[in-house]
């Protein structure tokens, strides 16, 4: 993810109806949700109250207010409707494994071992929260291994997929 | 005279409109609004009980447009005008064309307009009600030019016929003058019609404070007390507070009885503000008046419990004030900020534009007066303001923390606004200490600015990418929680 271009690293290790664990570049945090409107949300994180609101442009460019400011934000994982550029890195993969960068169920595998895929192409789909998170390759690759089933559960970091080492087998 | 006014045209629009047809409609007047194409979709449109489109996008066509707006108000018998400010309220002719026509023109009566239009004849009236004026005169450019000397720089030279702080100069020395004059008469010709350039001394650091004045077609007049105006930019007001923190009971008192002593001396027979230069040693000095209700008004009407449309409205059906000096006080405190679509990290460049969210504070003696609603577009056609926030509360300190809090959680993205400039402004210590005066923005920006972004740099990541994460995690099916419907 990213604000106002900084890019963090995210992990939900745990996560239920109102309450998210999560880790933030090393640093671990406890959320809950407290009330939600059309566009705001109060939530709290450790015990401190917030209040946010959030808007999104018409390019699809989103934004959240806090305090009288308004910081632009982004989530590699998550496109909803067209698969651009999308950073498995981001998701705490390194070049060659996929994890999973939250826990969820399978319920989409669009990729089996012997595949060429483009930066880009969808591998699978997580449902988390009733949220459909979009798993991307970071890369041009050969997947090597699918280690999950449809319909599986996954815990965060879970292996998901394993691409051949870089430059081997893919032509462009 | 005396006769009830059952529908009123509004020939304005935005948010001072929808400010005179809430009032309207609490007295169960009709309301009749007019507006251009450009406005079609606008809140003082939705508003009135009935509204007529009277041209495109073109101001002469249309809220400038007294012969239009005057058939309008006959067609669909209207029988009383409100001007609200801006656009034809300081006009006139506007106010002769509503007599021929037989429509009450709510205000005052052309006479007093005129006076008070002309900063010259203003003055004269001021003198001879016995109000303290600052030095100035007009006259040949040769007696201008050695007029400085004789006052004492630095001295303002202004537009006599002008208004609003269009085309104002500061003239600190002898040899400034004769191109400050000449570009001053050159821009009064252009804006004014009329080159006549008007000086006076200047004073340094001054205090802009105003009393709210209402006289009735019976001669009475009476104050509603003041507002202090100092924190301006670039003449234009940005906040506004009843009580001033700066009179003392006693100059107050005095600058009441003053204004109250203009408005009998013009028979001035509405709402008007007799505006005042208050200097370091609380000396007070006649600026000019003001033929109409203010933008500002509502910090009275927070402080007064008075409704000054209202007042205005009934002043028009010839009904004698309703209220004695004697009975009105001062309680609590309120304070008025205007929203601006402009950047304050860039010069306070205009930023007009579609709002991609628009989310009013809420919550007990906040007001907020506004013409737009969520989704809708902020027009470069107009006036940048998108609104006005009031606070009330039982002290200054009180009032400026509520604004502070109100501010935070005014949300407005799409465009720039000077929300951030005025959330800072408002618990800034020269604020908060009262060591304030018209040049507080001069003097005070870039550290305001400096300020914002050190504050934005503050705010913790990871909180925003946790509400972020939160918000786009649930799907909008699961947006039920305990105790709240989805």
């Amino acid at each position: 993810m990213s604000c106002e271009g900084e890019e963090f690293q995210v992990f939900i290790p745990r996560s239920s109806e109102h309450t998210l664990e999560l880790e933030i570049n090393g640093k671990n945090y406890l959320a809950r949700i407290q009330g939600r409107q059309l566009s705001s949300l109060q939530f709290s994180v450790d015990g401190e109250p917030y209040h946010i609101l959030y808007s999104e442009d018409r390019d699809h460019r989103e934004y959240i207010g806090l305090g009288g400011h308004i910081f632009l934000m982004k989530r590699f994982d998550f496109l909803p409707n067209e698969l651009i550029a999308a950073s498995a890195e981001s998701l705490g993969s390194d070049k060659s494994h996929v994890t999973a960068p939250m826990p969820g169920k399978v319920i989409k595998l669009n990729v089996k071992p012997g595949d060429s895929v483009k930066k880009g192409t969808l591998l699978l789909i997580i449902e988390a929260m009733k949220m459909e998170n979009n798993i991307v390759a970071s890369r041009d690759a050969i997947i090597k291994e699918v280690n999950v089933e449809m319909n599986q559960l996954v815990e965060v970091h879970s292996p998901l997929v394993v691409f051949e080492e870089e430059g081997v087998g893919v032509t462009r | 005279m005396g006769k009830r006014i059952t529908r009123i045209l509004i020939a304005n629009r935005g948010e001072i409109a929808v400010r005179i047809i809430r009032t309207a409609k609490k007295m169960g007047i009709r309301t009749m609004g007019i507006y251009s194409r450009i406005d079609t979709d606008s809140l003082h449109v939705s508003m009135a009980d009935e509204a007529v489109c009277i041209g495109e996008a073109e101001l002469s066509d249309t809220y400038l447009n007294i012969p239009k707006i005057i058939e309008v108000a006959r067609e669909r018998s209207c029988d009383a005008i409100h001007p609200g400010y801006g656009f034809l309220a300081e006009n006139p002719a506007f106010v002769e064309a509503c007599e021929q026509a037989g429509i009450r023109f709510i205000g005052p009566n052309s006479n007093a307009m005129k006076v008070m239009g002309n900063k010259i004849e203003a003055r004269s009236w001021a003198k001879k009600s016995g109000v303290p004026i600052t030095e100035g005169l007009t006259g040949k450019k040769s007696i201008l030019l050695k007029a400085g000397e004789k006052i004492g720089f630095p001295v303002l030279l202004k537009a006599a016929a002008g208004g609003g702080g269009k085309g104002m100069r500061i003239v600190w020395d002898t040899h400034e003058m004769e191109e400050a004059l000449e570009a001053t008469a050159r821009q009064a010709k252009a804006y004014f019609g009329d080159e006549t350039v008007y000086l006076e001394k200047y004073l340094d650091e001054p205090r802009h404070i105003e009393i709210q004045i209402l006289g009735d077609l019976h001669g009475n007049v009476i104050h509603l007390f003041e507002r202090e105006c100092s924190i301006q930019r670039r003449y234009q007001k940005i906040i506004e507070e009843s009580p001033s923190p700066t009179l003392t009971p006693e100059i107050r008192a005095r600058m009441g009885e003053a204004a109250v002593r203009i408005g009998k001396e013009i028979g001035y027979t509405s709402a008007g503000t007799v505006e005042f230069l208050v200097d370091k040693d609380l000396r007070f000095y006649f600026l000019e008046m003001n033929t109409r209700i203010q933008v500002e008004h509502p910090v009275t009407e927070l402080v007064t419990g008075i409704d000054i449309v209202e007042e205005q409205i009934k002043i028009a059906e010839g009904e004698p004030l309703r209220l004695k000096q004697e009975e009105l006080r001062q309680e609590g405190h309120a304070i008025e900020c205007r929203i601006y679509a402009e950047d304050p990290e860039n010069n306070f460049l205009p930023s007009p534009g579609w709002m991609t969210l628009y989310c009013e504070p809420q919550g007990n003696h906040i007001r907020i007066d506004t013409g737009v609603t969520p989704g809708t577009e902020i027009k470069s056609a107009f006036d940048p303001m998108i609104s006005k926030l009031i606070v009330w509360a039982e002290t200054r300190e009180l009032a400026s923390r509520r604004m502070n809090e109100a501010l935070a959680f005014y949300g407005i993205h799409g465009i720039r606004t000077n929300i951030s400039y005025l959330k800072k402004l408002i618990i800034g210590t020269p604020f908060l200490t009262n060591s304030i005066s018209t040049k507080f923005c001069d003097e005070h920006t870039d550290e305001i600015v400096a300020e914002i972004r050190q504050e934005k740099a503050e705010i913790p990541r990871h909180i925003l990418l946790i509400g972020y994460l939160l918000l786009s995690l649930q799907h909008p099916s699961t947006r039920d929680f305990p105790g709240q419907k989805a």
